[in-house]
């Protein structure tokens, strides 16, 4: 199939994992979230006063009216599917609505949209910046070692990424903040300070050079425990090209070695190898929630956290909801970029 | 004869295996790990497990301590725990005014730098609830001194029958214990050396009498830095004399221990609530294994036979299996799990059944593939043309070419389901009633034994996932290079 259909698939397809995921969500949220809405109203009624003429009887059923009122007001009148579909199409408008007891750190804003937009960016740029370190000592490390296979280096190399796969990234959190951050005392305990500290900041490179010192164990830890599996993988996607009959012609036509290995070997390398750097950098976004909170790194891993434990069921939704996005829209990215490199992957 | 073969076959599958030193590794652990589960109820207490959650159960356990053997490593000795049962009894009866007066001394011999985090009496007394007894407590110290710790305090129970008491007096909830000490060292001095000397009163106004530390100023030398927690170790044998006033003759005390609480407890230490983390972290390595392999097993399983059946079956059904194994595929596990651990009960159960729900389509999709390409296979067709149903040629010729990889894939998929589920037990999602290694960490990072570098409680749960998560990576690996052989390093 041609490249437009194969994009075209792919799209409708991630449109429904969206939808899908998204409805899921809103369902099994919906009992929580509006429990809390009535609740709420509750607390409201019992605010009322009832005009003084009105004899007991009648008062409850004035109460009643109002009650039906305010449900009227939010749509809780209605069957169950309608109330789905409004909040799932509230959401795919990015109408998020407010949050009861959560604000933005520097705003102070309620609104949903306002907490995720700023914690998103936090995530980002902790999580990019680790992959882009991860990718560059990963590929140095992954080519040395696939041209001196079964060297040291490479031995090293595949018992590193052994090791750093069992190991659980927010442990190693915990060891970094126990050791560098308490008893050294070389970085900050809480990363949440950098809102304080940049207050007092006056010029763009005091401004990064803050934001890097609250950032900097978070990125150790997260490359630390990324990088020797990047290196494997990268290792062996370059094994493989190497096997290449058209290695051994380009060395056989007397290219030399180094224009061999960056110049062909890479560009042979680089689609699986970006999928693979993709791929984790949406694997890490997943345990982003319990390293940040072992960090206090006010990303959206946090922020979502903080949400379930305090029954926010607006953020919890608007928070899956931007992350599956994110996810999908990585994939079909992805996917096309593939497509477009690979033409033989449109066909499967 | 099939077992024949399967023998053979399996002698050839070891001596290939055995070629990758790391594969062996991978194995010796796993003996390990296994021994380890086998072995828990007598290396460790499961009666410590049991009551994990019952926080009565933990009294007399030291709170925070490290472990024993840090003791080997440290000029510094922080005193062990003990339990001494030996004691002296002396008993005087009066019988014209139906008074008994017992007294009982326990020693205890200390010979550490640091001192115990309390002292523990014990004892069962038995009496009429109309007329309770009296009791007193005095320690008699190394260098003489003797203070009142308790003066003739009534024991008051509610009732008017005999009653059977336990007595439980730790040193350290002592009403104005540190008042006591303080006053009852002063004396000493005074006695000593005429009068109070200087340094004393010094250190007496610059304290906080309610900051001190009892158990400091009991076993330190009287000398400079007593009270302000600087001084020296004063060794020798403490004497505890409890003294019981009965007022009637048939009344009864059995004592039953001196519980030393040390600063220092077990093999592995203990958590911010006094918990034994040497059984927590043993028994915890069933779990680990359970829950590890279990979802593993299930989930390759499940993917395997979804991913062969749809690339098999072809046309509609492969459509439709391939759109659903895709929708979960490309879900964000560990958000959705968390949020479906939060929704339901927290049972270890509904976490595994959660973690297979999110594990099979990655298999699924890789077992497709290679469904395509087997189904091409003459002897495929061969079978179709002598009429054997699909199940059959699923079943009798493309799994058991599917399989290697599975075995590979569930070795290799155990580590990411045992972190997944560290993971959730440390948000607090999973099941409260078993110790899981995750769980202490939870409980580790709330007690903030990161802040106060309890590292005794920080590394060991988080060291053991690893390891049970490298043992199945070093297996999967040397298993993917025997049965999946791609990649030869020239």
């Amino acid at each position: 199939m041609g490249l437009g259909r194969f994009l075209v698939v792919k799209t409708i397809n991630a449109a429904i994992v969206l939808l899908v995921v998204l409805i899921i969500v809103t369902v099994l949220f919906i009992d929580v979230s509006e429990k809390e809405l009535i609740s709420s109203i509750e607390d409201y009624l019992r605010t009322l006063k009832p005009p003084q003429s009105l004899p007991p009887e009648k008062v409850r059923e004035w109460k009643e009216q109002r009650r039906m009122e305010e449900y009227r007001r939010y749509g809780l009148d209605k069957p169950k599917w309608q109330r789905i579909f409004y909040r799932v199409r509230d959401v795919l408008m990015l109408n998020l609505g407010t949050a009861t007891h959560m604000k933005s750190f520097i705003s102070g804003s309620n609104k949903v949209k306002d907490i995720i937009l700023e914690a998103l960016p936090n995530t980002i740029i902790l999580f990019t910046t680790a992959q882009l370190i991860d990718i560059a000592i990963g590929l140095i490390l992954g080519l040395q070692a696939a041209r001196k296979v079964g060297s040291i280096l490479d031995r090293s190399i595949s018992l590193i990424a052994m090791i750093s796969y069992s190991l659980p990234m927010w442990w190693v959190g915990m060891l970094m903040l126990m050791f560098f951050s308490y008893r050294l005392r070389w970085f900050p305990s809480s990363a949440l300070n950098v809102y304080e500290a940049i207050r007092h900041v006056s010029n763009p490179l005091e401004y990064i050079a803050t934001w890097a010192y609250y950032m900097a164990l978070p990125l150790v830890t997260v490359v630390l425990v990324t990088f020797g599996g990047t290196a494997y993988v990268t290792r062996n996607i370059v094994v493989g090209v190497l096997q290449e009959d058209f290695v051994m012609a380009a060395r056989a036509k007397g290219i030399p070695e180094r224009k061999v290995l960056y110049g062909h070997v890479l560009r042979t390398a680089s689609p699986p190898i970006v999928t693979m750097s993709a791929l984790s950098i949406i694997g890490s976004l997943g345990g982003a929630i319990i390293t940040e909170t072992v960090f206090t790194w006010p990303g959206m891993g946090r922020v979502y956290w903080i949400a379930l434990q305090q029954s926010e069921t607006g953020v919890l939704i608007g928070t899956t909801f931007i992350s599956v996005f994110l996810f999908v829209v990585t994939l079909i990215i992805l996917d096309i970029v593939y497509g477009i490199l690979d033409p033989r992957v449109r066909v499967g | 004869m099939v077992s024949k073969e399967l023998l053979v076959k399996l002698q050839d599958f070891w001596s290939e295996y055995k070629r990758y030193k790391i594969g062996v590794v991978g194995i010796v652990l796993l003996v390990f790990l296994l021994v380890l589960t086998i072995a828990a109820p007598f290396i460790a207490n499961p009666e410590h497990v049991k009551n994990w959650n019952v926080a009565e159960y933990w009294a007399d356990y030291p709170a925070e301590a490290p472990p024993e053997w840090i003791n080997w490593f440290s000029p510094v000795k922080r005193a062990v725990q003990e339990r001494i049962t030996n004691y002296t009894i002396h008993e005087d009866v009066h019988e014209a005014i139906n008074v008994k007066i017992v007294e009982v001394y326990f020693t205890y011999d200390y010979e550490y730098d640091i001192p115990p985090k309390d002292l523990v009496i014990k004892a069962t007394l038995q009496f009429n609830a109309t007329t309770p007894p009296l009791y007193s407590l005095r320690v008699i110290r190394p260098d003489g001194n003797e203070i009142r710790l308790i003066t003739q305090k009534k024991l008051e129970v509610s009732g008017a029958n005999i009653t059977t008491y336990d007595m439980r007096i730790a040193l350290t909830k002592i009403e104005d214990i540190n008042t006591r000490l303080i006053n009852g060292i002063e004396k000493w001095l005074e006695e000593k050396y005429e009068e109070v000397p200087e340094w004393f009163e010094e250190e007496r106004e610059k304290v906080e009498v309610t900051m001190i530390d009892p158990m400091l100023v009991l076993f330190s030398n009287a000398s400079e830095g007593i009270l302000s927690g600087t001084g020296s170790p004063l060794k020798g044998n403490y004497t505890l004399a409890l003294r019981v006033v009965f007022r009637c003759v048939n009344d009864t005390i059995t004592p039953t221990e001196l519980l030393v609480k040390g600063s220092v407890y077990g093999l592995c230490g203990t958590d911010g609530s006094g918990r034994d983390l040497w059984s927590g972290i043993v028994f915890g390595t069933q779990w680990a294994l359970i829950i590890g392999l279990l979802t593993s097993v299930l989930s390759t399983f499940i993917g395997v036979l979804v991913g062969v059946t749809s690339g098999y079956l072809g046309g509609l059904w492969d459509e439709l299996i391939q759109r659903i194994t895709q929708i979960f595929y490309s879900m964000p596990v560990l958000p959705l799990l968390i949020l479906m651990a939060y929704l339901w009960k927290r049972s270890i159960w509904n976490v595994i059944i959660l973690l297979v729900i999110f594990g099979w389509s990655g298999v699924a999709i890789v077992t497709r593939s290679m469904a395509l390409q087997l189904k091409e296979a003459l002897y495929v067709e061969a079978a179709k043309a002598t009429g054997a149903s699909s199940a059959r040629i699923i079943f009798k010729y493309i799994m058991p070419q599917v399989l290697p990889y599975a075995f590979a894939t569930i070795a290799l998929n155990v580590p990411s389901a045992i972190l997944t589920e560290a993971g959730l037990s440390f948000l607090g999602l999973s099941d409260p009633t078993i110790v899981t290694w995750g769980r202490i960490l939870e409980d580790a990072n709330g007690g903030g034994a990161v802040m106060k570098n309890l590292w005794w409680w920080v590394i060991p749960p988080g060291l053991m996932i690893a390891l049970v998560g490298m043992t199945f990576v070093f297996i999967g690996n040397a298993l993917d290079a025997v049965l999946n052989p791609k990649l030869k390093s020239r």
